[in-house]
């Protein structure tokens, strides 16, 4: 059932979030890659044999319906941007997040290529 | 008067898919845009996401406030489309076939580009903040975190006891770099090889705000998305743990 595809999805959301929650208390901010840990374990859960011979195909598609619809979730949440913020901030605001954002992009090739020979060489 | 005043009193009640039905037909404008004016040059996304941004600032600046068209009374529901709830719920998801392997071999390299990403995004800030003639070490530092995300900008400010006006260009500036990162990561993203899921991952450290990282990818290239997503999301909470912390002490030393 398509529903235990959500549901499944929800459990390792949770116990992502619970893990980002919980090392942000500890540190004393708020969430450190709750998100990225349950990305984690749905990947680890996904890539498993058990996922590949025993989950109904139904149950995975709970799942993809989720990731299709992220795009016009994503849509509405540009619809939600504040964009007059962006430009009441004047123009040190534009510099110090358009520098920031310009500049590092820059970087990308640089450190994905060391990326690609530190992985060659092992 | 007949029938709005019930046309209103049901969209208010079902604003999330009254939401649907927007977003469905701004997706639906942005393929015809895409196929007659720019012949197929660009994509449907990324049109959507302009015509977004366009109603959200006008929206913005009709209402005055800061969630563009969510704050409009009879657009409420698509606050709660694109709000944080459902967009964390669906990033998670499309993280489904990704590949361990691929993770495996970005992953010492993602670390290290979470790290330059907040200290370099810091120290741009800062470099501007000095450039305009900021003095007070707090305010400079909270500037710095700004250039972060607009999350790690007003956490820090108040936690170092910043002004309200250093909190407020943070939000700012924060909010400039996901705006900007929704358009030049898929503008540049050809140009710096940003087409293999380690490049991604990389990425998604530098740039960090997990809104601008998700939205550029996803123009430049859907498959991309949960890589560079999944290193962007751990970025704020960095952020948040150094801004305030080693990088105020450090920078208060060397002013």
């Amino acid at each position: 059932m398509e529903i235990y595809g959500l549901a499944i999805l929800t459990g390792v959301f949770l116990v992502g979030e619970l893990i980002g929650y919980s090392l942000g208390k500890l540190l004393n901010v708020g969430d450190v890659g709750g998100v990225g840990f349950a990305m984690l374990f749905l990947i680890l859960l996904t890539n498993t044999k058990f996922w590949e011979e025993k989950v109904a195909e139904k149950t995975k598609l709970g799942i993809k319906f989720v990731g299709a619809i992220y795009v016009p979730i994503i849509v509405a949440m540009v619809l939600q941007s504040n964009i007059i913020g962006a430009f009441k901030g004047g123009l040190i605001a534009f510099l110090a997040g358009g520098l920031a954002v310009f500049g590092l992009l820059l970087l990308t090739p640089f450190l994905a290529k060391y990326a690609k020979i530190k992985n060659d060489g092992r | 008067m007949w029938p709005f005043n019930i046309l209103q009193e049901l969209i208010t009640k079902n604003g999330l898919i009254w939401a649907l039905l927007v977003v469905g037909l701004i997706y639906y404008v942005s393929m015809y845009v895409n196929k007659y004016i720019f012949r197929e040059k660009s994509n449907t996304f990324t049109i959507a996401m302009i015509i977004a941004m366009i109603i959200s600032g006008i929206a913005g600046l009709y209402t005055g406030k800061a969630k563009g068209l969510a704050d409009v009374k009879i657009f409420a529901g698509v606050g709660l489309l694109g709000g944080s709830m459902l967009r964390d719920y669906a990033i998670v998801a499309t993280a489904y076939g990704a590949k361990i392997e691929e993770i495996r071999r970005g992953g010492v390299m993602a670390m290290v580009s979470l790290i330059i990403g907040v200290v370099g995004a810091y120290i741009i800030g800062v470099i501007v903040a000095l450039i305009f003639g900021f003095t007070d070490v707090k305010d400079i530092t909270t500037i710095g975190a700004g250039a972060c995300t607009f999350i790690v900008g007003p956490v820090t400010g108040e936690s170092i006891g910043a002004s309200s006006q250093a909190i407020a260009l943070s939000v700012a500036a924060g909010v400039v770099k996901a705006v900007l990162a929704m358009i030049l990561i898929p503008l540049m993203g050809n140009a710096l090889k940003i087409n293999n899921p380690q490049a991604a991952m990389v990425m998604g450290g530098l740039i960090g705000t997990t809104s601008g990282t998700v939205a550029g990818l996803t123009a430049l290239n859907p498959a991309l998305v949960p890589y560079g997503a999944m290193t962007a999301t751990f970025y704020t909470g960095l952020g948040c743990l150094l801004c305030p912390s080693v990088l105020f002490l450090i920078t208060r030393a060397i002013l």
